[in-house]
């Protein structure tokens, strides 16, 4: 397996769960389009465009609408802003949780999700696939952050790879064996 | 053992050039740039629209308030957080209201001393600070006896006590205000709102 051409990705703290995930997510969206895993922009598009009309209805509130002229109107556009809101945190709670990239494996939407639970020192890195309420596949690996990240905080990329790739033939055997 | 002040310095700059390059490394990726600004957007309109949303509820346009002054003491203190309404009920005597000068920035938080209403419903209000000796004749406009209803923001309906004091420490030190609210909207775009 090639390593993709990829800057090193160091985690400023390696203390800070924020910084171990931002590395190896940084490093998750860089690599894998270079590999040549096709990315999925559905979910990423349907919630930027839902963010985009909760902007809209804000700004349309905040700057056009006069108060108390326009009561009605503003009344509209916060019940509007916030039910696009709320759809928004739905699909973060329930479709994209924690993860880092959409990809396509095998012709399914694969969603890779890395977590570290709070005060862990385990980082999980799992394939996630959803087609429909009966079909689900979801294969994952958790070691210490340590398999990963050396003293200075830099990301092995080889080993978080080859990790990874392991994941991908495992969720192909499950899905195949689905199908 | 103190850190020497060069070191202290050198850590400082390594941290800035840390988020320095993290910034330049979210604009790199449009796409993450665009969803992070987005989120930002929509965390600032949260409040914004939470705000508006009581305007509309309780039909006044400033509906939570913070008491700046002791005139109002011992029932308001200074740094008190009180909830206003404006609904179509008739101010009386004993009310705590909040009205605004025109042509004064700040808004002041009396009890209604007199109320006269003509036949036309215009209405002509006396106010007085609990703790100050006279009414609010000298705080009015030049010439200006009564205060009346376009001048009114508001019926004190609950209060916090003592919620409001990051709001008066904000006040008297804006700086604080620009480096908060600058800092988390940084941290948001370069991904560390987590």
């Amino acid at each position: 397996m090639e390593l993709p051409d990829v800057d090193d990705k160091k985690a400023g703290n390696l203390y800070s769960k924020t910084d171990l995930l931002k590395a190896a997510s940084e490093f998750f969206n860089d690599a894998l389009p270079r590999m040549g895993f096709q990315e999925d922009h559905f979910w990423t598009n349907i919630r930027i465009i839902l963010c985009m009309i909760c902007c809209s209805f804000g700004c349309y509130a905040q700057f056009v609408l006069k108060f108390p002229k326009d009561r009605i109107y503003i009344g509209v556009c916060v019940a509007g802003y916030f039910l696009f809101s709320g759809l928004v945190a739905f699909i973060d709670m329930f479709v994209i949780k924690t993860s880092v990239i959409c990809i396509k494996v095998s012709g399914q939407t694969v969603f890779v999700d890395v977590t570290m639970l709070p005060f862990s020192q385990d980082m999980e890195i799992g394939l996630r696939n959803r087609i429909g309420p009966k079909r689900k596949a979801e294969v994952s690996y958790k070691t210490s952050v340590g398999h990963y990240f050396d003293s200075d905080g830099y990301l092995g990329q080889e080993e978080i790879l080859a990790e990874f790739m392991k994941l991908v033939k495992k969720f192909e055997k499950e899905h195949s064996k689905e199908a | 053992m103190a850190q020497p002040p060069n070191i202290r310095g050198m850590e400082a700059f390594e941290i800035l050039r840390q988020y320095t390059n993290e910034l330049r490394d979210v604009a790199k990726r449009p796409r993450s740039f665009l969803t992070q600004v987005l989120n930002l957007g929509c965390i600032v309109f949260s409040a914004l629209m939470l705000w508006k949303g009581l305007m509309v509820v309780t039909k006044s346009e400033s509906p939570v308030v913070v008491v700046l002054s002791g005139s109002m003491e011992p029932g308001l203190q200074r740094g008190d957080i009180l909830f206003l309404s404006l609904y179509s009920e008739p101010f009386i005597p004993g009310d705590v209201v909040v009205f605004q000068i025109e042509g004064r920035d700040i808004p002041i938080v009396h009890r209604i001393m007199n109320v006269h209403e003509k036949d036309d419903g215009k209405l002509a209000v006396l106010t007085k600070g609990d703790n100050n000796t006279v009414g609010d004749r000298g705080l009015y406009a030049t010439r200006q006896m009564f205060i009346s209803r376009k001048e009114m923001m508001g019926r004190a309906q609950v209060f916090l006590p003592h919620a409001g004091m990051i709001t008066i420490w904000l006040n008297d030190w804006p700086w604080l205000k620009y480096v908060l609210i600058g800092s988390m909207g940084f941290f948001v775009i370069i991904g560390r709102d987590t």
